[in-house]
């Protein structure tokens, strides 16, 4: 009895002893904060729109750490500038990947993140697009995941409504001479004739480009009925406003990048009857950020980047938690897995469920600018567009 | 025709823009020897400088420019100051001016990152229709700039031509020797002609701020066309430059009407290889023999 007593005393001694360790080894390896990078354009010609993307971060970081972070451990968002170069962002990343060890980056730029993309296989970095949505981002690595719908997923919704509802027989389309813009520009050369769309004219900028008279002009002279406009920030502003002081009268028609505030400040007339896509964003987690987004930086209308990368950030954080409970460390390969398996984030563009591919599909709204201010026209839900095509 | 009409005068205001730059880049270049590199930094800052007189402090216009001006006036004099002066007392060699010329280009446009961010700031006038002459049309801003520049091109040759100062600034860069021993305070002359290219820059700042905004780097891509239009008129021809920037803007324009907008910069440069090559002294640059004499 007394052996046995002593036995089963043994047992619990080192049953405490493996707790105790397990529990002590757990705490020992709970990192102080869990840092992910952001490379992100804080200067050069992406410098708006990377200054848009940090507050997004900042916003959302702030937010999940002041609700306990994850399990306990904070968030800590390591921005790196790509100066809006491919070369600056592979440095940046390498930065990332040598000193400061992080398996999640936000990226922004076609270009820039296709640049990155060796980087991020070598090393096990899963790589997360938070705004671009040129076609060539699709599939392009599978480390690389992009939380927007992609541009040929909401060309396709966009070109049948110009067909369908507008009626617009002629269009055009001008575009950014980047990965962005010739991706786009391509979809558009390939696919519009398709759905019997006549393209009649096409030019491009180049990144940086500030006068687009010249182009206009040789658009203006095809007599298009509306315009495709594949570029971003103040580009696109510049291009309404340029267009007016012509006197071309057409209609606009752009993607996410188009509900920027330069368009409502400086082309909030000519950006009237407008359309332009967007992913669905109602409700009160839209409304949340806003406020949230005012009460931080003493700022209006925010642009649609800051709630694409206020939408990553939170995605980082749930596949985090969801790597936890699973109880699988701290890399880039099961932050992959866990946004591959994870239940579908519910977030400001709808609900977010990656496709193996990296890409997501969601309801796309047909928006305007009325009194320049942004405004739903029509919107498409996910069964409605996958029926379309 | 309609649509070559409308090209050539968007190439017409281009180069307009380009001419009061490249006015103020050839009269540094002629009369201190000096590859002002920076003058981009000084167009630019004319833009900030308007942007934040007219656009944060609320100064009336007419107010904001005349400030803008005076600051773009002053920087100008302030690199000649405390950059080149120095260089020149020490008699350091033409490449590390160059050298010089860029550094100070460098940090000025960063320091207008850290000052006023690296977003573009505008001081753009809300869309409206523009003015139609005919076929063509344009914004008031792009009447303004053909308008500035040639007020910038006849004045400046009017100054250069009957001015005293003027006519010193031309004995300077005929031969500095020369000049100091006739009396000349040639580094006074030096100094004022900092000023006056710097105020020529100014009004093509302020307008571009005025059209599209300003930025940190706006200032190179205009820097290098002026480049491109003092070489190709003719180094010492300042009326030469204003027209090679007119003939610059008129020729990628002309480009863009047969090939994409993306060969602008290639344009430019195969006209600035076509005249190094084939016309070395530019369209109005005298020979050599005849410079010194």
């Amino acid at each position: 009895m007394t052996s046995r007593r002593a036995g089963q005393g043994r047992w619990a001694l080192a049953a405490a002893l493996a707790a105790v360790l397990i529990h002590g080894g757990v705490a020992h390896a709970q990192p102080k904060s869990y840092r992910f990078g952001a490379v992100l354009p804080l200067t050069g010609n992406g410098a708006t729109a990377g200054e848009w993307m940090r507050k997004g971060t900042e916003l959302a970081v702030a937010e999940i750490n002041a609700k306990g972070g994850i399990d306990g451990v904070p968030l800590e968002a390591v921005f790196e500038d790509s100066q809006t170069l491919a070369r600056a962002g592979v440095s940046a990343i390498t930065k990332l990947v040598a000193v400061d060890r992080v398996p999640f980056v936000h990226t922004a730029y076609t270009g820039i993140t296709l640049a990155m993309v060796p980087i991020a296989e070598k090393n096990k970095i899963v790589l997360m697009n938070g705004g671009g949505v040129s076609p060539r981002l699709g599939g392009a690595s599978p480390m690389l995941f992009n939380q927007i719908p992609l541009g040929d997923f909401q060309f396709a919704v966009l070109a049948r409504y110009v067909r369908d509802d507008l009626k617009l027989d002629r269009v055009a389309i001008i575009y950014r001479n980047d990965d962005y813009g010739d991706g786009m520009a391509e979809w558009a050369r390939r696919e519009l004739p398709r759905i019997r769309l006549n393209l009649v004219g096409a030019e491009s900028f180049e990144f940086g480009s500030q006068d687009f008279r010249s182009q206009l002009a040789k658009l203006r002279a095809t007599n298009p009925a509306g315009i495709f406009v594949v570029a971003a920030g103040l580009e696109q502003a510049n291009i309404l406003k340029q267009a007016a002081e012509m006197g071309l009268k057409v209609t606009w028609l752009g993607f996410t990048p188009f509900e920027s505030r330069d368009i409502a400040q400086i082309a909030a007339v000519p950006a009237e009857g407008s359309r332009y896509t967007m992913p669905e964003a109602v409700g009160p987690r839209y409304d949340a950020l806003l406020a949230a987004f005012t009460a931080r930086y003493k700022m209006g209308q925010p642009d649609y980047l800051v709630a694409g990368y206020y939408d990553a950030t939170e995605i980082f954080a749930n596949a985090l938690r969801y790597a936890r409970g699973k109880g699988w460390e701290y890399t880039g390969d099961s932050i992959r897995k866990a946004l591959l398996e994870m239940p579908p984030y519910d977030g400001i563009f709808g609900k977010t469920q990656f496709a193996a591919d990296g890409t997501v599909r969601k309801s796309i709204s047909i928006k305007t600018f009325r009194g320049g201010k942004p405004a739903v026209v029509k919107t498409f839900s996910l069964d409605e567009i996958l029926r379309m095509q | 025709m309609e649509l070559l009409l409308q090209l050539l005068a968007n190439g017409l205001v281009a180069g307009s823009g380009w001419a009061m730059v490249a006015l103020g880049f050839g009269l540094i270049f002629r009369v201190t020897a000096t590859f002002h590199l920076a003058h981009g930094s000084v167009y630019a800052a004319a833009g900030y400088f308007a942007y934040t007189a007219a656009g944060e402090w609320g100064l009336p216009w007419s107010a904001a420019f005349a400030l803008a001006a005076a600051g773009a006036t002053a920087l100008g004099c302030l690199i000649d100051l405390g950059i080149y002066r120095p260089l020149r007392d020490r008699e350091a060699s033409p490449f590390v001016v160059l050298v010089s010329s860029l550094g100070a280009a460098v940090f000025l446009n960063n320091l207008y990152g850290l000052v006023w961010s690296q977003q573009v700031r505008n001081l753009t006038v809300a869309a409206g229709p523009g003015y139609a002459l005919g076929p063509v049309t344009l914004s008031g801003v792009q009447v303004a700039t053909v308008a500035a520049a040639a007020v910038a091109t006849a004045g400046l040759l009017a100054f250069l031509a009957w001015s005293r100062a003027g006519i010193a600034m031309r004995a300077v860069a005929n031969s500095p020797f020369m000049a100091r021993s006739v009396g000349v305070p040639v580094e006074r002359v030096r100094l004022l002609t900092f000023a006056v290219g710097s105020f020529l820059a100014a009004p093509a700042g302020i307008l571009t701020t005025l059209d599209t905004g300003a930025r940190p780097d706006m200032g190179l891509a205009v820097v290098l066309m002026a480049t491109i239009s003092v070489f190709v008129g003719g180094i010492g021809s300042l009326g030469g430059a204003a027209l090679a920037a007119l003939g610059l803007g008129l020729v990628i324009n002309l480009g863009i009407w047969q090939w994409s907008a993306r060969w602008q910069d290639a344009i430019a440069f195969s006209v600035l290889l076509g005249f190094v090559i084939l016309r070395p002294r530019g369209l109005f640059g005298m020979r050599r023999r005849q410079a010194e004499v």
